[in-house]
């Protein structure tokens, strides 16, 4: 039996907004390349807790957090909540994707090579290959390929996820945050989205936060329950 | 040039103001794309914010812009007098239009001074006008470009 492989480790992370405690004491260890899924009543801080992995919370007026979390990419254990820490260089190796897709207002090629131009990258060739290759990855390369320097916006509502998610990958990110990425799609884009994650997770590990019992089922390897403050694990 | 010094800082808090507005009513989720894939603060200014509420920014310039042309108390002040020709450098004095109608209007000699003044007006208006259609042209343009209404 394969030894089971911790790729991010939480230890006593508190999660306050103003005075208000909205993760409390988290302790919890997720594997790598598995997909594992958080569940639980709307408003309990889902969001919240997959904005705690890239530190995007940053952002938010009146937010706090206490505690650790440790996350292995690659070259041992490191604390991303360390004060030197650099938060760009954490939030590309911890891609996320949104419960609405959110392409920048320029062509599919400019989106997906963003993150890249972000990195200083003037290398054309090697750009366009990367472009190609996330494309590919997130099963959108055939629909686009004859397109690329269209609006990214005319795509329709999956295929501006799959795009969302092509950005997020261009990176090779080790983590992948998916904040409820199927809710705003219908049956048919949100089974190709699950079908995209069981490929990925060969590559990274992810954390999808669905309301969907029945896809989770589908598609995750782990699961955990968030209600009442705290994340535990349930089922499988 | 001090005249138009003192114009620019009487609009410049309509403009920040303006601004900061275009750049507040952009969604959320625009707002976090570039820090998530890992832009600084400056880069997510630059790259993403700006081009995006673009047409909200220049649309406020324009009007600024009008408000500049129908301002009369300032350039009084600083080197507005009412028969100055055309000026020869930027610290020369000036006609001023709004200036140039009130001085007709309470000054006038006879009728043909009065119709001036009325065509004054009536080209200080004519200003205006093309400066509102100009800031509405902009906004529905570059919404159709960047998307967002702003």
């Amino acid at each position: 039996m394969m030894e089971k492989q911790i790729n991010i480790r939480i230890k006593n992370l508190w999660f306050y907004y103003y005075d208000r405690v909205i993760l409390e004491n988290l302790h919890i260890e997720i594997e790598k390349n598995v997909i594992t899924s958080i569940v639980g009543p709307s408003g309990q801080g889902k969001s919240t807790f997959l904005m705690t992995l890239n530190r995007l919370w940053e952002s938010m007026d009146g937010a706090r957090v206490k505690g650790n979390v440790e996350i292995n990419f690659g070259k041992g254990f490191e604390n991303i909540y360390h004060k030197n820490y650099p938060v760009p260089l954490l939030r590309r190796q911890v891609g996320m994707v949104f419960q609405v897709p959110n392409p920048l207002p320029m062509s599919i090629a400019k989106n997906v090579a963003f993150p890249l131009k972000l990195m200083g990258e003037k290398d054309k060739a090697k750009v366009s290959q990367k472009v190609e290759e996330a494309l590919k990855r997130s099963f959108l390369w055939e629909e686009v390929k004859d397109r690329l320097f269209e609006d990214a916006r005319k795509l329709s509502g999956g295929q501006q996820q799959r795009l969302c998610i092509a950005r997020a990958l261009v990176l090779e990110p080790r983590v992948l945050l998916l904040d409820e990425p199927t809710s705003s799609l219908d049956e048919t884009s949100a089974r190709v989205i699950e079908q995209l994650l069981m490929e990925l997770k060969t590559r990274c590990t992810i954390i999808l936060v669905s309301h969907y019992m029945d896809q989770v089922k589908r598609v995750a390897d782990k699961r955990l329950v968030l209600s009442d403050r705290q994340l535990k694990q349930q089922g499988k | 040039m001090i005249s138009s010094l003192s114009l620019s800082f009487l609009v410049l808090p309509y403009i920040i103001r303006t601004t900061q507005i275009s750049l507040e009513s952009l969604p959320l989720q625009v707002r976090v794309t570039a820090p998530c894939l890992g832009a600084t603060k400056l880069e997510n200014i630059f790259y993403v914010l700006l081009p995006s509420s673009m047409s909200g920014i220049i649309s406020g310039i324009v009007l600024a812009i009008g408000r500049c042309a129908e301002d009369t108390a300032v350039i009084m002040l600083t080197g507005a007098v009412a028969t100055a020709g055309i000026p020869k450098s930027v610290f020369s004095s000036f006609e001023a239009l709004p200036f140039y109608i009130y001085y007709m209007a309470s000054e006038y000699s006879g009728p043909s001074q009065l119709m001036k003044g009325y065509g004054a007006a009536l080209i200080l208006l004519i200003i205006c006008a093309g400066l509102f259609a100009f800031s509405y042209w902009i906004k529905n343009r570059l919404f159709t470009k960047t998307g967002y209404r702003v």
